[in-house]
């Protein structure tokens, strides 16, 4: 783990650091690195394990994996913290630096790397929890194909628990991992974050209650979300949008349409297996088993998840959105509950995962439906709190001064005030949520390939058979629609939530 | 940027006033009011110079207000073009016109509507507002720099440079009514 | 044409010469602010009495508490010690009489400038929506915002947007306003604008209104409108003067009482 973050520094650290020193730099990697970003990780997971462990056959091929596919987590993030951050060193440092006619590595070792440094704490404590994710998830998964395991890993311990039934190893194991997780992240991670605070170079008013956690979530998901959409000057990337822009109407089309699609595949399957299993009626059958075109099962696949993952947003926001206004806007809760949320967001989900199959009496639809919301509910939880924690005082007063009922202070004053910061938790969430298909809808353990819970279709699945097998096309042709796919929804549809939401419900004095 | 559209300005003004006195007709000229000044700033400086009477030299009238010269003058500016005030040698005196609007205590912009018709863009909208149409300022911005006229060169900000003028000076005129909704201007219902 | 009012101010009505019977008083206010376990006392002792027709403004060095105390007023944060009243009853939260006026506007951007005022009453179940309707139109001409009522406060000017608060104010009718530093956020050729028409849009014999308390630190303004002031000590903030003030209005600021009074006011604050 900590290889994959030392790594990914020092990734960061070159490209940000090319990046935002020379032109011909920045117009190569930032585009690249942005849509790097916005590839769900599913996408490279299976085929960096399948290649490395070809490469690697033995213990250490396996280890490399896991740590490329951490860094792989935690890497652009930072990079781009990087990038940001030496862009926004006032250029009298700069000057200064030429003028004293510093060495290129003087420059980097006392100008660069404290500039950056903020910003890669603040990235770290994100990255990390991502990078926990898939380090467990990764664990575990190897274990899966019986040839290729792990031999040290909190993921294997809590398997081997699970599957002997005891629970009381599991129940310590886990425990191990909440203390664990909880005294890097508050020990080590929030020092290093408020460490780093000595070396920004705006001064902030020292009564100014410094929370990182909320700082982080809000701050980092926006950057993030803007990198994706917003324009800045002159990116490749930004040279797709705006074409897109004047597409727009067609655009939106054709999203529509997508999304009919997507309906009628779905319906068209559930309609086919139900005549199939009434007896005989010649349709051709879109279920996995039978010979059909490869492309349309995978569409079909996708269409299932695509399905499951909005309905679970859909309990997300009836989750989410008023517990995270009703915590922020008491101080008292908010004291109270935040440190304990911040501590159970930080199990993984896929160390739950034995659990969670206990209590889903095995049904793997209602699995798959948890381990989505687990990654999704904190996104949106976090977000939506640091956006009414931004709210002014001064508008709570306004309810009481004025004698507005509860009702209308929440539909005209605390829910709009959320919206902006909701919208960008909803989008991070969204994409974790496309991530976590891996585990969520198909998980193997022991020896055997009989899985020990999955849903019915689902592109995660798909992807993990197809790794399983080595089935190379089907794995491919998976990853390349769910890519493409998922990153024409996110230009399209999310972009203009976020601006309409940007327009109408922020504050300008 | 500010002090060298109001050289132009000041050049223009001597332009009409000298053309004025040969009769010619005022179509020909576009006086642009200044993008950033608002209403409760031109009522505020001509309160000040009421007050201080004979007095008011510019140099003493940034005193008064703590600003300075930069900011001051864009406003000043407009208060002549609008004919409350006028500036010989450096003083800055009231106008008839100038007195009434000082003294007046309601509605003194609606005073100065057919003042504020002489300038763009209101005048550009005025004419666009055939009755009952609803225009848009994206319309009057792209008619004006059609014509040369612009606040700006890029004309996303130049358009807001004419939404601001029309919001914060037209519509306390009279001139039109507005819907925030559609972002659309119109004449008032009483005068459709 | 609109025809031109040459009004002046209306006069301040004293019916009978006998004392004034206070509308709001303030008697041994007391407060204290927890922090880290620690109680730093804000407010000491401050007493003072606001009555029909008053503009009484609250002044001191900042961190005197002023806004503090005018949040006690409101019924907004309770007095450790010590009571407010209003009409001899005592403030013991928020109540429709008393309405405020924010520093920074404190507009909600989603609304028009209409729905921003009607906002007050849309939670209101004693009066008709046309009733409302018609209250609110009032207030918007009132302040001079005829017009302006679907015009989203993002688009409105500084000036404009504390009319649309002042507006909003006044459609509920209250009898005691308050008012926090109301133009510390205008730059000032608006401000100096607006404070001329504050003065006779609140106080006038066709507004409920029956006092008024401005929190500021501009002496010039508080000269310039108010009847009374009370000033505050730095922390803990003690009442150490209360200055009444006699001048005809409108009132010239280059007069020499004029100064006199800003005088007495600037030496109690040093």
């Amino acid at each position: 783990m900590l290889i994959a973050l030392a790594l990914s520094i020092l990734f960061a650290l070159v490209v940000g650091i090319a990046a935002a020193r020379s032109k011909k730099a920045e117009a190569v990697f930032i585009p690249t690195l942005d849509v790097l970003q916005s590839i769900p990780i599913l996408g490279f997971f299976p085929i960096v394990i399948l290649a490395i462990i070809s490469l690697f056959p033995s213990q250490l091929g396996v280890n490399i994996a896991v740590i490329l596919l951490i860094f792989t987590s935690m890497s652009w993030n930072i990079a781009f913290g990087v990038y940001e951050a030496v862009k926004s060193i006032p250029h009298e440092y700069l000057e200064l630096s030429s003028l004293a006619k510093a060495s290129a590595w003087n420059r980097i070792k006392s100008l660069y790397v404290p500039a950056s440094l903020t910003r890669i704490a603040y990235n770290t404590q994100t990255s990390w929890a991502v990078g926990l994710f898939y380090l467990v998830a990764s664990e575990i998964l190897t274990l899966g194909n019986s040839t290729y395991t792990v031999d040290h890993g909190i993921g294997v311990a809590l398997i081997k628990f699970a599957l002997v039934h005891d629970w009381v190893s599991y129940t310590y194991a886990i425990i191990a991992l909440i203390i664990a997780v909880v005294i890097w992240r508050f020990v080590f991670l929030r020092e290093f974050a408020l460490w780093s605070e000595h070396y920004k170079f705006v001064e902030e008013p020292r009564n100014v209650h410094v929370d990182p956690l909320m700082r982080f979530y809000s701050w980092v998901n926006q950057k993030s979300i803007a990198k994706l959409f917003l324009i800045t000057q002159g990116r490749g990337v930004n040279r797709f949008t705006s074409t897109l822009q004047k597409y727009r109407k067609t655009a939106k089309y054709s999203v529509l349409a997508g999304v009919a699609i997507l309906v009628v595949l779905f319906f068209y399957n559930e309609v086919a297996i139900m005549l199939a299993s009434h007896g005989g009626v010649a349709l051709p059958n879109v279920h996995p088993s039978t010979v059909i075109p490869l492309e349309i099962s995978v569409l079909v696949a996708f269409a299932y998840s695509f399905f499951r993952i909005w309905y679970v947003y859909m309990i997300c926001v009836a989750v989410g959105l008023p517990l995270g206004i009703v915590i922020s806007l008491k101080m008292k809760l908010y004291d109270t509950v935040s440190p304990v949320l911040e501590v159970i967001s930080s199990i993984p989900a896929p160390a739950l995962l034995p659990l969670i199959v206990l209590l889903a009496f095995g049904s793997g639809e209602v699995v798959a439906a948890i381990v989505i919301f687990i990654a999704m509910i904190w996104y949106v939880i976090f977000n939506v709190m640091a956006g009414v924690r931004t709210l002014p005082a001064d508008y709570k007063d306004l309810a009481r001064i004025f004698q507005i009922t509860s009702k209308h202070a929440w539909k005209e004053i605390y829910i709009p005030s959320a919206i902006t910061a909701f919208v960008t938790g909803s989008i991070t969430a969204v994409g974790a949520a496309w991530n976590s298909l891996i585990v969520a809808e198909y998980f193997t353990t022991g020896n055997s390939t009989q899985p020990l819970t999955q849903v019915q279709f689902g592109i995660g699945k798909t992807i993990t058979i197809a790794t399983n097998q080595g089935d190379l096309l089907t794995l491919s042709l998976a990853i390349i629609t769910m890519t493409v796919l998922i990153i024409t929804f996110n230009l399209t549809v999310w972009r203009r939530v976020y601006h309409y939401a940007t327009s109408k419900y922020t504050y300008n004095r | 940027m500010k002090t060298e559209f109001t050289r132009s300005y000041r050049e223009d003004m001597k332009e009409m006033k000298r053309k004025d006195s040969v009769g010619a007709s005022l179509d020909e000229y576009s006086l642009m009011m200044p993008a950033h000044v608002r209403t409760g700033q031109v009522m505020g400086l001509v309160d000040v110079a009421a007050e201080l009477g004979a007095l008011t030299d510019l140099a003493r009238l940034a005193d008064e207000l703590g600003d300075d010269i930069d900011t001051l003058l864009p406003i000043l500016d407009t208060a002549e073009m609008l004919g409350l005030v006028e500036v010989k040698k450096g003083i800055v005196s009231l106008t008839l016109l100038g007195s009434r609007f000082h003294k007046a205590s309601r509605y003194k912009i609606q005073m100065i509507r057919e003042q504020l018709l002489r300038l763009e863009p209101f005048k550009t909208a005025f004419d666009l507002a055939a009755p009952s149409q609803a225009f848009s300022s994206a319309e009057v911005a792209r008619d004006l720099s059609n014509r040369g006229v612009s606040w700006h060169h890029e004309p996303e900000l130049n358009e807001a440079a004419v939404q601001g003028l029309l919001v914060h000076w037209a519509i306390y005129a009279g001139l039109f009514a507005y819907n925030g909704k559609t972002g659309k201007f119109q004449k008032p219902e009483d005068q459709q | 044409m609109i025809a031109e009012e040459n009004q002046a101010a209306p006069q301040r009505t004293t019916e009978n010469q006998s004392v004034p019977r206070p509308i709001l008083t303030a008697e041994h206010i007391c407060l204290n602010y927890k922090r880290d376990k620690e109680f730093m006392p804000v407010l000491v002792d401050v007493s003072f009495t606001a009555s029909n027709d008053q503009f009484v403004a609250i002044t001191g060095p900042s961190g005197c508490g002023k806004s503090s105390l005018l949040r006690i007023i409101a019924g907004l944060i309770q007095p450790i010690s010590g009571v407010c009243k209003y009409h001899d009853s005592p403030i013991k939260d928020t109540r429709r009489e008393i309405a405020m006026i924010f520093q920074n506007f404190v507009l909600l951007p989603w609304r028009t400038a209409f729905e921003n005022v009607m906002f007050p009453m849309t939670s209101r179940r004693d009066i008709s929506e046309s009733e409302a309707k018609h209250k609110c139109m009032g207030a918007l001409s009132e302040v001079g915002l005829k017009n302006f009522e679907n015009v989203y406060p993002g688009e409105l000017s500084g000036g404009m947007k504390q009319r649309v608060g002042i507006a909003r104010a006044l459609a509920v009718e209250p009898e005691i306003l308050l008012m926090d530093e109301p133009f510390n956020s205008l730059d000032n050729l608006t401000a100096d604008h607006l404070r001329k028409e504050v003065y006779s849009l609140l106080i006038n014999p066709s507004t409920s209104i029956k006092a008024v308390l401005m929190v500021s630190h501009n002496v010039e303004e508080i000269v310039e409108l108010s009847d009374k002031v009370i000033i505050l000590s730095p922390r803990p903030g003690r009442v150490v003067g209360e200055v009444e003030i006699d001048l005809p209005r409108p009132r010239d600021k280059k007069s020499d009482s004029f100064s006199n009074y800003e005088d007495r006011i600037y030496s109690f604050l040093s």
